[in-house]
């Protein structure tokens, strides 16, 4: 009896014009939203190697001015000279950073078409340079990306919701139910018996879905984590299947379980996590126009009573530089750089408190997301994609540490009055 | 026809739906009033409190030389737009702020969107979700039943042949859906501008003008989405036929063709990365966009200069040679920044545009931009505001730059200092959002093709029906 | 056997069924006939398993349908009023799936047989459903009772909405099921038609059996005249 059943409904799923043509575009779009998201990903990987070879040129330049000396032009022996003072290489020498994306993220681009990805940064004054924003259009950003994850969270249960909303209903309104229900040995089984065949169909469309992706659009990604999103995926169907075979057990009409499919559906994808958010937003706000207070550049007014008090409030902090040097010029960059540290300091607890309270938000998103599986799926691609807030928060604090390892580099010598010199150079922190 | 309106009033009354989404509908309208306002006003304290914050410091800074004291820098910070409570528009990615100083034209940093997860990008319950999703789903489900007594009974082919063809019978139902549907629209906008203005939210004379525009343009709107439906209420075979056809085009038309307009076109017109833009303005700045380099410009400044004052050194000249080098800088990066950012928003301007033109079907985009424009928590208020901060670091850059140059010597930067009436002197940056009339003015094209559409099923009406 | 044992149906407190009482001998055509919301249909479903009687007992072969329908609902057959069946699949297709599902294996020669012996034309054999007329899905139908071999068969208002040539073909099919020994239970509105194919002939009216009449002691219009008048009284 199954493979008869399992026969004709493939037959129905072949001839049904409708179903066919939803297929071809569901193909059509996921194509498209894995290209966009290939280009995507393609964009910012292109951008970070020009920054690599930016880095990577400018520390050639530190090489070749350093061995240049000061046997050549004064253009060279200006250069020379500085490159060796500490405190004022510190302000010369700029260090991309940038958070690599993941090959896998090609299928989901998540929000890091929001955060930024890379910046150029001093090693003090961090604040000033940590949040500037990629270039994009907030309008596209607001109604939202194709890409792979789009197709399985949104497409793929309108797609299902097409196949199974009058899975039970067409056979009432058909005269067929009770056709069967009095003729047949089981209706039920047959019942079973097509419900899994769509199971099974639903799943061989997902795997023709992530084959393309695999193979079209892949190269570097490790099968097990295809296979963990392939599998989250499959639950998340099969939760569309179940919803929709529920509703047919309701015995209503077709007219009744589509409206209701499609109400659960826009519940599911957009009316449950808009509320969360806007409450999220409204339990835990995050006033970003405090940052304002750490991105202005750090200002000295030029008066040497000014920076003996900057520098004492930071020895009194620091006391391991102190540095007891009163000559004008060192006096006023170590002025500087202190002003720049004791700013940061305060950045840094300004940041700590801001990152403290966006996790605290996604907790209670993420709690949330466990009553919504369009919620916990988006995320689960998020996290396994590496494109939520917890990797961009991870990068903020990968940032402030190694803005901390470059400041320390450079204070070590800024404030002995030690020269730096090309071996020392070669010690400089590097960005991984 | 009264009497048919009525009866067909009497027709949706009765239809249980009908009470049911009203009930969602005011919850939901109940919540996103809510969250909209304390949003605004939450964004209305804390920028005013950060404004008047960084105003205090500007003005109470230490005496320094003018061209520190520009690199000290000033905020332009988006002042809270009560609008924003009817379309919060693209404000969740965009920031409130930007930190103005010499020789930088900054960005806005940190927008809503950056401290939040992925949930986000699901979307934000606000009135315009209610007025341009919620609602229209009403609307389609009061549609697809309205021809269900006439063609389950033959009703329709008595009517027709009896009284009045099927297309007046699909106006009249039409009038009353308007009817219903513009009670619903007027009595919330209503009730939410005067809850909110008894909350403390001031509604100046053009906020109201603005706020009738967008009640207008959204029962243009629902009107649009009610012949829709009805039309396909009327073609259909039943009911059943009828109610899958209109979700799909609803799905199609609100959810899917938008998204697929809007990344099309991001694919047809790419916007440069930030490090190539800030690139390629360093390079015109160094090179010169008409070939004179840097040094070439500075050499024929000084050269000038020289010349007008009849003296062979810049020591000589009444006047610091320091500010004009630093005002005529400012001036040819301002042209270089102008130039390249007028690219760049010619570029979004043209993604927007065609996605409009693409998605011409999809009457929720245009009303959302529409919306948006109404609200100015669009693109051009994004970049109206961008220009104005910019228009206003220029201002008090070069203030401070022609002070250098009339009020100091060269070799006097460490001594010559401005105070407290100088900083004064420099006035507090203020937002001129664009007037009702503008923003009519600068929305032709969304005006045009929800008139077009409107017309186009008028016709379809007049044929099909 | 078909017997009904004072049947009484109750509808959300209204009588659908009221003492419903009667026989119907192998090989039997017996025909419903009745004013809507007689009750014709509502016998039909009690018979079918599709509802059970508030008391009383709708037996087939001893059987109560209540209790027991498992042991007899492979002897039996039913044809809804309007058997849209899949139209997407043709007429072997529909059969195929069917017998399936009923745990019948047949060959496609098999199953073009019932198809013939049900009387639809071998042309349709491979046109989909969804382009036949409710005569021609009704003979897929029977062509279904005939592959199951089915000893009663059911058939609620199988005339309504058949244009004449189809009711004649139908009253052919009856005859020739009656022939092979089938009991068939049907409802109808159409007295001319019925006289002609049945055997016996109840007139139903609020859920009452007011008579049971052999067709052969009548003529039409005796028929339409005790009908008249038992729908005037």
């Amino acid at each position: 009896m199954f493979t008869t059943i399992l026969k004709y409904e493939l037959k129905y799923f072949l001839r049904n014009k409708i179903i066919s043509v939803l297929f071809a575009v569901l193909i059509a779009i996921t194509f498209y939203a894995l290209y966009n998201g290939s280009t995507f990903y393609k964009k910012q990987t292109s951008v970070i190697e020009k920054l690599k070879v930016k880095d990577s040129t400018a520390f050639q330049t530190i090489i070749q001015n350093f061995k240049a000396g000061d046997t050549l032009t004064a253009d060279a022996k200006w250069k020379y000279k500085n490159l060796q003072r500490a405190s004022w290489a510190i302000f010369d020498n700029r260090f991309n950073v940038f958070w690599q994306p993941k090959p896998i993220s090609v299928i989901n681009i998540g929000n890091r078409d929001v955060y930024p990805y890379y910046q150029e940064i001093m090693p003090v004054s961090l604040y000033m340079r940590l949040f500037k924003n990629e270039i994009s259009n907030p309008n596209s950003l607001l109604i939202g990306n194709i890409d792979f994850s789009y197709v399985i969270l949104f497409l793929m249960p309108l797609f299902i919701i097409s196949l199974l909303f009058n899975f039970i209903s067409e056979n009432k309104e058909k005269g067929i139910q009770s056709f069967l229900e009095t003729n047949a040995t089981s209706f039920s089984n047959y019942l079973y018996c097509r419900l899994a065949f769509y199971i099974l169909i639903i799943v061989a469309i997902l795997l023709l879905l992530f084959s393309m992706a695999y193979f079209l659009f892949f190269k570097d990604v490790s099968g097990i984590l295809f296979l963990k999103i392939f599998i989250y995926s499959i639950f998340y169907s099969l939760f569309w299947i179940v919803i929709c075979f529920g509703v047919n057990k309701l015995n209503k009409t077709s007219v009744f379980n589509i409206s209701f499919l499609i109400s659960l559906w826009l519940c599911f994808s957009i009316l449950i996590p808009s509320v969360a958010n806007q409450v999220a937003a409204y339990k835990y706000p995050i006033n970003t126009e405090e940052i304002s207070k750490n991105i202005r550049r750090v200002q000295l007014n030029g008066d040497n009573k000014e920076y003996s008090n900057v520098l004492k409030k930071f020895y009194s902090k620091y006391p391991q530089y102190y540095n007891n040097d009163t000559s004008e010029t060192t006096l006023f960059s170590l002025a500087y750089l202190a002003q720049g540290q004791l700013s940061d300091l305060e950045g840094d607890s300004l940041l700590n408190g801001i990152c403290e309270k966006m996790l605290l938000k996604q907790k209670f998103l993420k709690r949330i997301s466990y009553l919504d599986p369009c919620m916990y799926l988006q995320n689960k691609y998020a996290d396994l994609t590496e494109t939520n807030l917890i990797d961009y928060v991870d990068y903020l604090k990968r940032l402030q540490r190694f803005n901390k390892e470059l400041k320390l580099f450079y204070f070590k010598k800024a404030f002995t009055d030690d020269k730096m010199d090309l071996t020392y150079y070669q010690k400089m922190p590097k960005w991984k | 026809m009264k009497k048919i309106i009525i009866n067909e009033l009497k027709i949706i009354k009765n239809q249980k739906i009908f009470v049911g989404y009203l009930i969602a509908i005011i919850s939901l309208w109940v919540v996103a009033t809510t969250i909209s306002f304390k949003q605004y006003k939450g964004e209305e304290a804390v920028r005013n409190q950060f404004n008047n914050y960084h105003r205090q410091l500007w003005e109470n800074q230490d005496p320094k030389n003018p061209h520190m004291a520009a690199h000290y820098g000033s905020f332009a910070f988006k002042p809270a737009n009560s609008l924003s409570i009817f379309d919060n528009g693209i404000n969740s990615y965009s920031g409130s702020f930007i930190y103005l100083e010499a020789h930088r034209q900054n960005d806005f940093i940190c927008s809503p969107a950056q401290n939040s997860s992925i949930f986000l990008r699901l979307g934000e319950l606000n009135l315009s979700f209610l007025f341009q999703i919620a609602i229209p789903l009403l609307i389609l489900s009061l549609c697809v039943g309205m021809f269900n007594t006439e063609k389950s009974s033959d009703l329709i082919s008595f009517i027709s042949v009896n009284s009045f063809s099927t297309k007046k019978l699909l106006l009249y139902k039409s009038y009353a859906l308007l009817l219903i549907n513009s009670a619903i629209y007027v009595g919330l906008y209503a009730l939410t501008v005067i809850l909110t203005s008894i909350m403390g939210v001031q509604w100046a004379l053009a906020d109201l003008l603005s706020l009738t525009g967008l009640l207008f343009s959204q029962l243009v709107f629902s009107y649009i989405l009610i012949l829709l439906f009805l039309l396909i209420a009327l073609k259909a075979k039943d009911i059943k036929q009828a109610t899958i056809v209109s979700l799909s085009v609803w799905i199609l038309l609100f959810f899917i063709l938008p998204r697929i307009a809007v990344n099309v076109c991001n694919t047809l017109y790419p916007l440069p990365s930030n490090l190539a833009f800030k690139e390629e303005i360093k390079k015109d700045i160094d090179n010169g966009i008409n070939g004179h380099g840097k040094g070439d410009r500075e050499k024929l400044v000084i050269d000038s200069v020289l010349k007008a004052n009849h003296v062979d050194s810049t020591y000589k000249l009444p006047v610091n040679i320091d500010g004009i080098m630093l005002f005529k800088g400012e001036e040819y990066s301002s042209i270089v920044y102008n130039k390249h950012f007028s690219d760049l928003k010619n570029v979004i301007l043209k993604q927007q545009q065609t996605a409009e033109v693409i998605s011409l079907f999809s009457p929720y985009l245009l009303i959302k931009n529409l919306s948006m424009s109404i609200c100015k928590t669009d693109l051009r208020s994004e970049f109206n505001f961008r220009e104005q901060a910019e228009n206003y670091r220029y201002y008090f850059v070069q203030e401070l730059n022609n002070n250098m140059k009339l009020k100091s010597k060269e070799n006097e930067f460490n001594t010559y200092k401005i105070h407290k009436s100088d900083f004064l002197a420099i006035k507090d940056f203020h937002y001129q959002a664009d007037h009702f009339y503008d923003v009519i003015k600068h929305s032709w094209l969304e005006i045009i093709l929800i008139m077009g559409l409107l017309s186009f099923l008028l016709i379809m009406v007049k044929l099909k029906a | 056997m078909l017997e009904a044992i004072s049947i009484v149906k109750d509808y959300k407190g209204q009588k659908a069924l009221n003492y419903v009482s009667f026989k119907v001998n192998l090989g039997e055509v017996f025909c419903l006939v009745g004013a809507n919301g007689a009750g014709k249909s509502t016998l039909i479903k009690l018979f079918t398993g599709q509802l059970t009687p508030t008391t009383g007992s709708a037996n087939i072969d001893g059987y109560s349908v209540a209790g027991d329908f498992n042991a007899v609902k492979h002897k039996v057959a039913y044809i809804p009023e309007n058997l849209m069946l899949y139209g997407h699949l043709n007429a072997i297709e529909n059969l195929d799936l069917f017998c399936s599902v009923s745990n019948l294996k047949y060959t496609t020669n098999e199953l073009s047989l019932f198809l013939r012996q049900a009387g639809l034309n071998e042309v349709h054999y491979s046109k989909r459903l969804e382009n036949y007329s409710k005569g021609m899905r009704q003979k897929v139908g029977i062509a279904y009772a005939l592959a199951k071999k089915a000893e009663y068969l059911f058939l609620d208002e199988p005339t309504s909405g058949l244009d004449p040539k189809s009711i004649i073909e139908f009253s052919e099919i009856i005859k020739q099921l009656s022939k092979t020994g089938i009991t068939i239970l049907m409802t109808s509105h159409d007295l001319h038609r019925s006289i002609n194919d049945a055997d016996k002939i109840g007139i139903m009216k609020d859920g009452n059996l007011l008579e049971v009449i052999e067709t052969d002691d009548y003529t039409h219009s005796e028929l339409e005249e005790k009908y008249m008048n038992y729908m005037i009284n």
